[in-house]
């Protein structure tokens, strides 16, 4: 078993409404993590997405940290870097297909409204990260990676873009204060602009 | 089979069958554990109500799955995708009765 941290608290990125992501390493997952607090995959599950190219493996490559190991071997470090990242297509395609369903589900009057702006913001940042694997030489991981997209970052109001990052935090983590029905008008009136944005990192 | 939208789309309509009733405080928000929570605690639910079970169940199985292959289609995987059906349909009905 090897156990990491990985994720914001080894970019130092640390608010408080940080938690510590871990990763926990098995054989076989047999319910003794609770999977609130890790993200628990099977070695041969690690060595297909390391296989793939996937970018959680590259997530992984970069910004884990051993905190644990049973043999005291660093499992990630030992089985090298990942395949090269190819599947920006459907990686985008995917993150843009939640996109425009959590914003149908919105304008279609959901009941889940802070659920579906919470996809949204996940939507945000996934496309950027894969939008880093593809064209920058060194990827980003943050969860403000949209922002750091140079002239590709996406420009909205801060507060449109703290509401969708509170309704993210909200869904994860249960902290943060309900949106008001204000804030998420504003953020409604923006989405058009989102998915501009999207479409030319699709493009 | 239950891909990342798939489990998104379970997740929603888990949402729906819960939220269509109104609660005192907020809506549930996600699945989430602490969401979850949350939800139990700003509404004061009976956390030892059939609803409540349920959705731990589904939360437990919808995560689970994240974790699993979409290439590796066990038998296993398939009864607990199933077993996320089933959980909608009787979280529908403790939703309303409750």
């Amino acid at each position: 078993m090897h156990i990491y941290a990985f994720g914001s608290v080894t970019r130092g990125e640390v608010t408080p409404d940080s938690d510590v992501d871990l990763l926990a390493l098995v054989e076989k997952d047999v319910g003794n993590f609770v999977h609130d607090a890790y993200s628990v995959y099977t070695y041969q599950r690690i060595q297909e997405l390391w296989h793939e190219g996937n970018p959680f493996s590259w997530h992984l490559h970069y910004e884990s940290r051993i905190v644990f190991s049973s043999n005291g071997a660093d499992y990630l470090e030992s089985i090298g870097c990942p395949n090269p990242y190819n599947s920006y297509r459907s990686d985008f395609s995917k993150f843009f297909t939640l996109m425009n369903e959590s914003i149908s589900e919105i304008n279609n009057n959901s009941n889940s409204v802070i659920f579906e702006l919470s996809n949204i913001f996940l939507a945000i940042r996934n496309i950027a990260i894969c939008f880093t694997l593809k064209n920058f030489s060194k990827p980003i991981f943050s969860r403000h990676a949209a922002l750091l997209l140079e002239d590709k970052s996406i420009i909205l109001p801060s507060e449109v873009y703290q509401t969708l990052e509170r309704a993210r935090i909200l869904c994860t983590r249960g902290r943060g204060d309900n949106l008001s029905e204000n804030e998420i008008s504003l953020v409604k009136s923006h989405f058009s602009h989102i998915q501009n944005w999207a479409s030319e990192l699709g493009a | 089979m239950y891909d990342f939208l798939n489990r998104v789309d379970a997740q929603r309509i888990v949402l729906d069958s819960v939220n269509r009733r109104g609660w005192v405080s907020e809506p549930l928000m996600s699945l989430s554990k602490k969401s979850i929570d949350r939800w139990i605690s700003h509404n004061s639910i009976d956390r030892n109500s059939e609803l409540v079970s349920l959705l731990l169940t589904t939360s437990d199985k919808l995560f689970f799955l994240a974790n699993k292959s979409q290439e590796q289609i066990t038998e296993d995987y398939k009864t607990l995708s199933k077993e996320v059906a089933e959980l909608s349909v009787k979280i529908r009905k403790a939703a309303i009765t409750y």
